[in-house]
């Protein structure tokens, strides 16, 4: 009888919290995994903006990129679409927008004049075959960094910090394993591998290679002796990773440079939010590097598309939240915490570290930013992609012909 | 992202089999589920042989043998994928114990890996086979086994060749089991290895889920789940006809 009566009790307690919030304001579900210390702190940010304006935010957090594609393509078959879902700026959308299966932003975008405060090519990603834009940039993040341990590399007696995948830094990453720390970090799933590998392209090639490669798919660029080149570095990167290396996240992977454990690793720059939680700071604790003769930088961009449905309110809920996460205010407030760059170039960037202030002198300079695999290649090859770099990476058996080969099929065989 | 209803003919399939990702997952199924199977049976049988040696302590060490069986498979997969790591699992704690070149590192050996997923699954397969083993063997009749043992035959004759046929339908009910428990190792392979290192330990069903859900690409997933269930049917189908007929013939007989 007892626990009848809690029961009982403990519905009408959630249906009391529950009725008022539904009763007022534009309600949210957001499908999201931003999920560590760092990612979570940043997307409060939104949150509490999002309330202020009046409207009621449904948190809907998933862990890891494939159960969020999963969640999302559940509801959104079963015609139950959550209000916003989170993305990376692509081709993923193609298909979902030829089914007009998702809404646009466009309305809030031009009136507080998106297109005045973001570049070029940002904008291209993010506006349909209508002219309208209909994902919201959260932010852009460059995958591409090196990251280094200040502490273990003077522990190591490592003098010389490299710039690119070279000698130097080959010899840097053997001084750490001599002084019995981890030189090189690698994580052990296949999206870090395909970061990796793609850092080592862009450092060792360049802007006009890797445009060739991915946008010009030109096929002399793609069997040039840069790639084998970027293969064989590929490969003696394979050979420094250390036993735990099987299976290990990036956070994982990034705390062992916090904690002391390596010396150098390669992750997008959301690893700084893992550094800024663990009270470390940019240029002083650890280092960054994005390697190459110049300093390129990969355009990685976070979004969120708004999918359509009948429901009242909808729109008006994905309109206030394009026009909250998109505000100067909260474009600072999330990327300071996230690591990343605001996608906006108007913000106030006085309180960028050391890091983000590097990054914002590639990403504003045309001749030093390239687009994302994921932006020229439709999402299947970008797969077959992935797919490619793992096994080579895992398994010495393939030659490098073998890759360039596959290489050459995939980019041949995308849309 | 959702389907596209064109014809293209063997399209999807041909793409289907280009994939080395796709072919090592088939490898990984067959050698995986083969291992799995026939070690579990031994096992299981052995172990069932053993306890029923009026042995002492008989329900608690089948309550240990069982035990594995009550843990889901993600919780297994965790607790073996720490177990195995090399940097603070058994080689740690070996080479801890003095033993400097102890070596045990399958999880992060593309050509074992999949042995670790094997070992994982067997540990935890092996005892609900032993428990039905168990129960055939307490349901055999005592007096022809004492009959043959005064006939001279040795016990390792009777258990290598008088008890298994007698046994069969609870070997064809452990088979059922652990067949479903291949198609299971979805499960485990996320939570030990998630598919690596590389594209080691894939499985088709790990295939199929990535394909369909992180790529988006509906036409080779579906293509993957389309030879998973026909695979299925050409497993499943001649042992659903073999039984059929079975028992047909039991009719006729009575």
């Amino acid at each position: 009888m007892l626990r009848k009566a809690l029961v009982v009790g403990a519905f009408a307690g959630v249906g009391a919290l529950c009725t008022p919030a539904l009763a007022e304001g534009e309600r949210a579900e957001v499908i999201h995994i931003w999920t560590s210390e760092g990612e979570s702190a940043a997307i409060r940010e939104v949150v509490t903006r999002f309330e202020a304006a009046g409207g009621v935010w449904l948190d809907s957090a998933v862990a890891g990129g494939q159960n969020l594609g999963q969640t999302v393509f559940n509801r959104i078959a079963a015609g139950d679409p959550p209000t916003a879902y989170q993305g990376l700026g692509g081709r993923a959308y193609e298909d979902l927008l030829a089914e007009g299966l998702l809404n646009d932003v466009d309305a809030t975008a031009t009136a507080d004049g998106w297109r005045d405060v973001l570049p070029g090519p940002l904008v291209d990603v993010i506006t349909n075959d209508d002219g309208k834009i209909f994902l919201i940039p959260i932010n852009v993040h460059g995958p591409n960094w090196i990251w280094y341990s200040k502490d273990v590399l003077e522990k190591a007696g490592v003098t010389e910090v490299p710039t690119t995948y070279d000698e130097t830094f080959f010899a840097a990453v053997e001084k750490i394993n001599d002084a019995g720390m981890v030189g090189f970090a690698v994580g052990g799933q296949s999206f870090q591998e395909r970061f990796l590998m793609e850092s080592v392209m862009l450092a060792l090639g360049g802007r006009d290679y890797w445009n060739n490669v991915w946008q010009n798919r030109d096929e002399a660029a793609i069997r040039s002796a840069t790639t084998t080149k970027v293969f064989e570095t590929f490969r003696r990167l394979s050979t420094y990773r250390d036993d735990g290396a099987a299976g290990r996240s990036w956070p994982q992977n990034t705390n062992m440079l916090i904690t002391g454990a390596a010396g150098f690793n390669v992750m997008g720059d959301w690893a700084k939010g893992e550094f800024t939680a663990a009270g470390q700071q940019a240029e002083v604790d650890y280092g960054c590097i994005l390697p190459g003769d110049k300093p390129y930088f990969i355009v990685h961009a976070d979004v969120m598309a708004v999918p359509s449905g009948r429901d009242k309110g909808r729109v008006e809920a994905q309109q206030l939240l394009a026009h909250v996460a998109m505000s100067a205010e909260s474009q600072i407030e999330f990327n300071l915490r996230k690591g990343s760059l605001a996608a906006r170039t108007d913000v106030d960037t006085s309180r960028y570290d050391a890091c983000s202030l590097k990054g914002l002198a590639s990403y504003s300079d045309p001749e030093l930013v390239v687009p994302s695999v994921n932006m020229t290649m439709t999402p299947a090859a970008a797969g077959l992609w992935e797919d490619l770099v793992t096994e080579f990476f895992n398994d010495d058996s393939i030659s490098i012909d073998t890759a360039v080969d596959r290489l050459a099929d995939i980019v041949a065989g995308s849309d | 992202m959702l389907p596209r209803f064109e014809w293209v003919g063997f399209e999807q399939y041909e793409k289907l089999f280009a994939s080395s990702r796709w072919q090592v997952s088939v490898e990984n199924l067959f050698l995986f589920g083969t291992v799995y199977i026939v070690a579990c049976l031994l096992l299981g049988y052995v172990l069932a042989v053993l306890i029923d040696q009026k042995v002492r302590g008989e329900t608690l060490l089948r309550t240990i043998y069982l035990s594995p069986h009550a843990l889901s498979l993600v919780v297994t997969g965790l607790v073996w994928s720490w177990f195995l790591n090399p940097q603070f699992g058994l080689q740690a704690f070996v080479q801890e114990l003095g033993f400097e070149n102890f070596r045990f590192a399958w999880l992060s050996d593309p050509k074992m890996a999949i042995h670790a997923v094997t070992l994982t699954a067997v540990w935890r397969g092996t005892g609900i086979v032993m428990i039905l083993m168990l129960a055939g063997l307490r349901g055999v009749d005592a007096e022809m086994i004492k009959s043959l043992r005064v006939d001279g035959v040795p016990k390792w004759r009777i258990y290598t060749q008088v008890i298994p046929p007698i046994l069969t339908p609870m070997i064809l009910t452990s088979l059922v089991l652990l067949a479903a428990g291949v198609i299971n190792s979805y499960d485990l392979v996320v939570a030990l290895t998630r598919g690596g290192p590389g594209i080691s330990t894939q499985v088709p069903a790990l295939f199929v889920m990535e394909h369909f859900f992180a790529r988006g690409d509906v036409g080779v997933a579906t293509a993957g789940a389309a030879i998973m269930l026909l695979s299925l049917i050409v497993v499943a189908g001649p042992l659903i006809l073999w039984r059929r007929i079975a028992s047909r013939r039991q009719e006729a007989a009575q």
